[in-house]
């Protein structure tokens, strides 16, 4: 068989398993398709979701849109950060990515390192207004592929009650006063289980709670291209340390946590006095509290040891290089980060708007949104490397492994340094 | 011929052609992100060597382990108990089956919060005036209870079935036994054992393969964890093709737990035909 006979070959193999995958999902009923002719563009996105958030993409994003587009239809598949990924892959092995894709921080290098996304052209290139570090991850090399559309930074939520009745007059400055204050405040119940856990540390992602506490030590996961693994220094062994040192001291535990459907539940019912979570469930409880009054004996924090830290998440919308209307694609890219989108959209959710005049607007609710933006020249976000995709979801078993006391903090950074290593090996 | 023409197509194109391409693409370094190139056994050996894969064979083995055979056991005794014409049969023959026919997602849910730190479960030992278990987040536990939940939610299915088959076996036997002086006991292990290996074959196969291809009530419970203490092997799968976008080495994967599943089978065939044919 000749080379270009064993290419058609595979090409036809991987199109009918890609096929199946793809018809597959449009059987469950949300296929996401790039769109051709007209100006149409089709969306794939994780945040929108929720009632006022559709209202908003499909209605005022939608008609600034088709003011240059009169003639498209914008076609949307609301997706879930879970399986976000899913979805991609099968999109792309089907030849069906959206022409407008929404992705997390850290995202854009794994997919602009493999020619996914488009490059923003000259007039969204050299974006201005924004809070600079939320430019950073919309960044590969010296190129630009995304806009921010929202942040989602940790702070850590605390219980100024608790923190007083225990005495602890200042808020902690270090990662072992905090380890400290968690343990002089948790409470156990006389047969076992808490009464009052020190610190919650299910409402934020652990792998993010890591990477926060390694930068908070002075620490980094990787070199500045993203192909040597640096986390496995001191700062990553006492990061890791710091988190299992709040569960062997009894503080918390990994069952310990409230409800999803409730967001800083534990704190609010006073069963935790500690809690980095994100700003998106404080906005959320904010708003849904009809106010802050609700929140009163909650105050807020960013984490800090050698020196502060805030860790940023949030959401990149980008272009797909295959788009076949990049043109109209990037229009509706422009309309969905506009300033007054952003805010419409991120304040309900509790998310923040990620532009510099408004980061603290009184017109967001979110109590946490002031020290935020205080902050903010502290930010960090996870990845910057083109093999994050791959490392991301490692971090997590690695370090239950730790905090379940069934593997040391320094064999477990070294399997994790081998199969990160592995992974930007395969680059 | 032409009857057999629509299922034949329907197998063809849904399974057949699937399954070739994933033999094909596993000897491929297919990413979704270019055109597959062929990289011979490197994708096979990567995964023998990678001790993520095997531990999740491994997880997979003991997970099947503890729920087929104790799945089989409750359901065949369940199952003669409801076939005693006992009072109110139709609402506990519904309440058997309603799991099977409940969404797993849905399930998996309801016993996640059942099962947190302070869960029902926990309550219920708390009352006892014994201390609580971390169900899902102690990697030496969490197994169990993911064996747990997949055996309350089998047993359903394999109860219909031995049920169905206890309707085919002939009262005269169980007549002529009780005559002879045979009790409850040596009835069931003389007659209703023997006349039930059909349905036993049939139910174990379908267990076996159920078992090996368990996913939802892992990826909504536990997302693998802890520690990749319930990592099954569907779930590995799904982890390097789609989180990983390494489709080809995904494929191998999928390749090596479709041998799995024939060699179990033919095993079981061979142990349980020779059983059912009487020798």
């Amino acid at each position: 068989m000749t080379n270009l006979d064993r290419r058609t070959v595979l090409r036809a193999a991987a199109a009918a398993s890609a096929g199946a995958a793809t018809l597959g999902i449009a059987g469950c009923g949300s296929s996401s398709s790039g769109s051709k002719g007209n100006g149409s563009v089709s969306v794939l996105t994780p945040v929108f979701a929720t009632a006022p958030g559709k209202k908003v993409l499909e209605g005022r994003v939608t008609r600034a849109f088709r003011k240059g587009h009169p003639d498209a239809k914008v076609k949307v598949d609301y997706s879930t950060w879970d399986v976000l990924p899913e979805k991609i892959s099968t999109s792309l092995a089907g030849g069906t990515l959206a022409d407008i894709v929404m992705v997390g921080f850290g995202w854009i290098p794994p997919f602009a390192a493999k020619d996914t996304f488009a490059e923003l052209p000259d007039s969204l290139s050299s974006p201005t207004g924004y809070v600079d570090q939320v430019i950073a991850p919309a960044r590969y090399g010296d190129k630009t592929y995304a806009l921010p559309l929202g942040v989602d930074p940790i702070v850590v939520a605390y219980r100024k009650d608790h923190f007083e009745e225990g005495g602890i007059t200042q808020i902690p400055k270090t990662l072992d006063e905090l380890r400290a204050a968690a343990k002089e405040l948790t409470q156990h119940k006389a047969g076992g289980g808490f009464k009052r856990a020190g610190i919650d540390i299910s409402a934020a992602n652990l792998r993010q709670q890591w990477i926060n506490a390694l930068d908070a030590c002075g620490g980094r996961l990787f070199n500045t291209d993203g192909t040597k693994v640096l986390f496995d220094s001191d700062q990553g062994a006492r990061a890791l340390e710091y988190l299992a040192g709040l569960v062997r001291d009894g503080s918390t535990s990994l069952a310990f946590r409230g409800t999803q459907a409730m967001p800083l539940e534990t704190l609010r019912k006073g069963t935790s006095s500690i809690m980095p979570t994100t700003a998106s469930a404080i906005g959320q409880t904010a708003v849904e509290s009809g106010g802050q009054k609700d929140l009163d004996k909650i105050g807020y924090f960013v984490l800090r040891d050698t020196k502060p830290s805030l860790f940023v998440g949030g959401t990149l919308v980008t272009v797909s290089k295959r788009s076949r209307n990049q043109e109209a694609a990037f229009d509706f890219l422009r309309a969905v980060t506009s300033k007054e989108v952003s805010l419409a959209v991120t304040d309900p959710n509790g998310y923040l708007p990620p532009f510099k005049d408004i980061s603290a607007d009184k017109s967001i609710r979110n109590p946490a949104a002031p020290l935020i933006k205080d902050n903010s020249q502290y930010s960090l976000s996870e990845g910057g490397t083109p093999a994050w995709m791959e490392i991301r979801q490692t971090i997590i078993p690695v370090m239950e492994g730790v905090l379940t006391g069934k593997q040391s903090v320094d064999k477990a950074l070294d399997a994790l340094r081998k199969q990160s290593e592995d992974a930007i090996g395969r680059i | 011929m032409l009857f057999a023409l629509p299922g034949a197509l329907h197998i063809g194109l849904w399974i057949g052609l699937p399954v070739v391409a994933a033999i094909v693409l596993s000897f491929t370094d297919f990413n979704v992100f270019k055109a597959p190139g062929l990289v011979g056994l490197d994708n096979y050996q990567e995964i023998f060597s990678d001790g993520q894969f095997v531990h999740s064979l491994r997880t997979t083995l003991l997970y099947a382990v503890g729920t087929v055979p104790v799945t089989m056991a409750i359901s065949l005794g369940l199952a003669v108990l409801l076939n005693q014409g006992i009072r109110g049969q139709g609402f506990f023959r519904t309440a058997i089956y309603l799991p099977q026919i409940t969404a797993t997602v849905a399930v998996a849910l309801v016993w996640s919060y059942m099962l947190q730190s302070d869960g029902l479960a926990n309550r219920a030992l708390e009352a006892v005036g014994l201390g609580p278990v971390d169900w899902l987040t102690d990697p030496s536990i969490a197994l169990f209870s993911v064996i747990l939940i997949s055996i309350w939610q089998g047993i359903g299915f394999n109860t219909l079935i031995y049920l169905a088959a206890l309707q085919g076996v002939p009262g005269d036997l169980y007549e002529a036994a009780a005559i002879d002086g045979a009790g409850a006991w040596r009835r069931f292990i003389s007659i209703t054992v023997p006349m039930l290996k059909p349905a036993t074959f049939f139910v174990l196969i379908t267990s076996t393969i159920g078992a090996f291809q368990a996913f939802d009530q892992v990826f909504v419970l536990t997302r693998g964890g802890p520690a990749y203490a319930t990592t099954l092997t569907t779930y590995e799968i799904y982890q390097t093709g789609f989180s990983d976008f390494r489709l080809g080495v995904a494929c191998a994967q999928s390749v090596v737990l479709l041998i799995a599943l024939l060699v179990l089978t033919v095993v079981n065939t061979r142990t349980m035909g020779e059983a059912r044919d009487g020798h």
